[in-house]
């Protein structure tokens, strides 16, 4: 028996849409199309049975608001501006009920659809004018195990969230986690993600946003740890003048995959939109990005750019990046560009020739590639700590 | 002193330095004009220790060392310097971390304590300021977004910040308006000094307006055609190279 097949007997009697549609479709294979370059073999070859922790196995936050054990969160401070809803408080407020009846129906949201039916959702409600922050951390503590911290937020008309989170781990597990979030007229979510779990754990996160008319959506990711990591963020733009950042960044090592998936529907006019992606790439390591903007035929007046820039440091690394743009408007500014090369001989012979020995030069210039992301980060404290990881990364090698 | 003797190096198939001989005493400023495809910037990135060479003849000597089997960065730490032609743009590397990490791998590698932050800062400010440089500058990426007499000032101030004995000065006039000309002289002329010797590669003799050399060479078709004092740049200028070394030009 293997994990997939102790789940799927677990979930039999679930009759709910969401349990269905993971039952029908499974763990994604290479053949979905959002599917295609990240291979869940691993958890396809898992041979610990199903487990999931019953209940978070200690109520402390340490130096966060929030902290999700093993899928089971504990709310240790609330920043003014934001209130956490009981689950009968929930049900009464339309939208974060609409959240929790969701029902997922597309093959590529199968393991969506698994977290949504096996969590209890945590409810955030930011309903004040204030600049409300909230820091979390995802923690998979119980060794093979598989986790499902699920976040269901909605930011009312003119309010305004910053949400980063930190995902890690102490055993090999699965950490499969589901957000969504709604973002009212005008109001703002900034969302810093940094994935670095232990090295034999398995990472994929499902975020689902709606944003309305005016609102401002700044996203941030990076994956560092885990055997695979895998961010997917599906944005719909639901109104016009809705402005978006994103930048993400993939470190590849070992025999890791690192994935940003980006999915932007824009569906009225007048939305900007950037796109940024930088991954590096060494050992066997390997990273991929996909980013898509659909562009509907009254979304006039959409400026929206991607970019993806991948570096491969050694011959065996693998970088995949798919950028896509569907676009049914014919008076709009859509532009995507990626490359992928190896590090600059100019740059190298110049930090060199200046008496930077070569492994310092090549770590100098991998380190510019990714502060070109890190600099965009616009709260100094979050980018500190994810350059501290960055670093850490680039002055270890590992084979994994 | 840099002795360079009967250099030939080629690029692929084509061989584009043909027996280059050249001694260059202490305390003394060179200077080499030649004509486009002469091998001037070859000879810079030869001396260097670029990639993409091949030394098929000669040696180059500091203080009686060949370099040849050097790598760029041991070159640097026994104290070569190149000023580039066209300075890199890199991205992302802050200025200032780029000179303190080059500075401190130079006095690691020469058994020197490193500078801590203030020390260095006190050098490079003392640079900056004789290089009209203005504060914000170091806090930019390398190179990134700097006009072409900015990038040119840099590589001077690299060259203060980092105290070479022998300094290449690869095209360092070219792009340059005069009042910037007149900067980058100025800078290079404060590190004139007994112990330390400037090769200067140059199309045009106004550069030697302001930085007055010892020794003018001109060098065509890979070696050295025609030595002499200032005047042979003067000459150069007058006369055109096809008058002053014929057919090599």
């Amino acid at each position: 028996m293997t994990l997939i097949d102790t789940l799927k007997s677990t979930l039999a009697d679930d009759t709910s849409a969401n349990a269905k549609l993971f039952l029908d479709n499974g763990i994604p294979t290479p053949k979905i199309e959002k599917w295609h370059y990240t291979n869940l073999n691993n958890i396809m070859r898992t041979t610990w049975p199903f487990q999931k922790a019953s209940h978070a196995s200690q109520q402390s936050c340490g130096e966060s608001d929030i902290r999700f054990f093993d899928g089971h969160a504990t709310v240790c401070s609330v920043p003014d501006g934001v209130t956490i809803l009981a689950e009968r408080e929930a049900s009464a407020h339309p939208i974060l009920q609409s959240m929790r009846t969701h029902e997922f129906s597309k093959r590529d949201e199968s393991l969506a659809a698994l977290s949504h039916s096996q969590s209890t959702p945590l409810f955030i409600l930011v309903d004040k004018k204030v600049e409300a922050t909230l820091v979390l951390e995802n923690f998979s503590m119980l060794k093979e195990s598989v986790n499902f911290p699920h976040l269901c937020i909605a930011i009312t008309e003119g309010a305004s969230l910053t949400l980063s989170s930190h995902s890690h781990s102490a055993g090999e597990a699965w950490s499969n986690i589901l957000t969504q979030i709604h973002i009212a007229n005008d109001a703002s979510l900034t969302l810093m993600n940094l994935q670095n779990e232990r090295k034999d754990t398995t990472h994929t996160s499902h975020t689902f946003i709606q944003a309305e008319e005016g609102s401002a959506l700044n996203i941030y990711g990076m994956n560092i740890g885990g055997s695979l990591g895998r961010q997917t963020i599906d944005i719909e733009l639901n109104g016009k003048d809705i402005q978006t950042n994103i930048a993400t960044a993939n470190l590849a090592d070992g025999k890791q995959t690192q994935d940003f998936t980006v999915h932007m529907n824009h569906n009225h006019p007048s939305c900007d939109t950037s796109v940024f992606s930088r991954n590096v790439c060494r050992g066997r390591g390997q990273s991929v990005f996909q980013g898509k903007f659909y562009v509907a035929q009254q979304a006039q007046q959409t400026d929206a750019e991607m970019s993806c820039k991948s570096l491969l440091l050694s011959d065996r690394a693998r970088a995949d990046s798919k950028p896509e743009l569907e676009i049914y408007a014919d008076d709009v500014k859509c532009g995507h560009g990626a490359t992928v090369g190896t590090l600059d001989n100019e740059s190298l012979f110049y930090l060199m020739a200046r008496g930077v020995p070569r492994k310092d030069a090549e770590n100098l210039l991998v380190e510019g590639f990714i502060e070109d992301m890190l600099t965009r980060i616009p709260d100094d404290a979050t980018a500190k700590i994810w350059r501290a990881h960055f670093a850490a990364w680039l002055a270890a090698t590992y084979e994994g | 002193m840099i002795e360079i003797k009967n250099l030939h190096a080629r690029v692929d198939d084509k061989e584009i330095l043909k027996g280059l001989s050249l001694t260059i005493p202490d305390g003394e400023v060179h200077a080499i004009m030649g004509p486009n495809g002469a091998g001037k910037s070859t000879l810079a990135n030869v001396i260097s220790g670029k990639d993409g060479y091949e030394i098929t003849e000669g040696d180059i000597l500091f203080h009686g060392q060949s370099v040849l089997e050097m790598e760029p960065e041991e070159r640097a730490h026994l104290g070569l310097f190149l000023a580039f032609q066209y300075p890199v743009e890199i991205p992302g590397v802050n200025s200032m971390t780029f000179l303190r990490t080059a500075l401190n791998a130079k006095r690691k590698a020469n058994g020197e304590d490193e500078l801590d932050g203030a020390e260095f800062l006190r050098i490079v400010k003392t640079a900056m300021k004789n290089l009209k440089i203005k504060d914000d500058f170091l806090k930019r990426s390398v190179n990134v977004g700097f006009s072409g007499g900015e990038k040119k000032r840099f590589e001077i101030l690299q060259m203060q910040v980092l105290s070479p004995t022998f300094a290449v000065l690869d095209e360092t006039d070219s792009g340059l308006d005069i009042d910037a000309l007149k900067v980058v002289a100025e800078g290079v002329n404060m590190l004139r000094e007994a112990s330390r010797s400037f090769l200067v590669i140059t199309h045009y003799q106004r550069l030697l307006d302001y930085i007055e050399p010892d020794v003018v060479h001109i060098l065509a078709d890979g070696k050295i055609q025609k030595t002499g004092d200032k005047n042979l740049a003067l000459e150069l200028e007058e006369k055109g190279y096809d008058a002053v070394i014929g057919d090599a030009a």
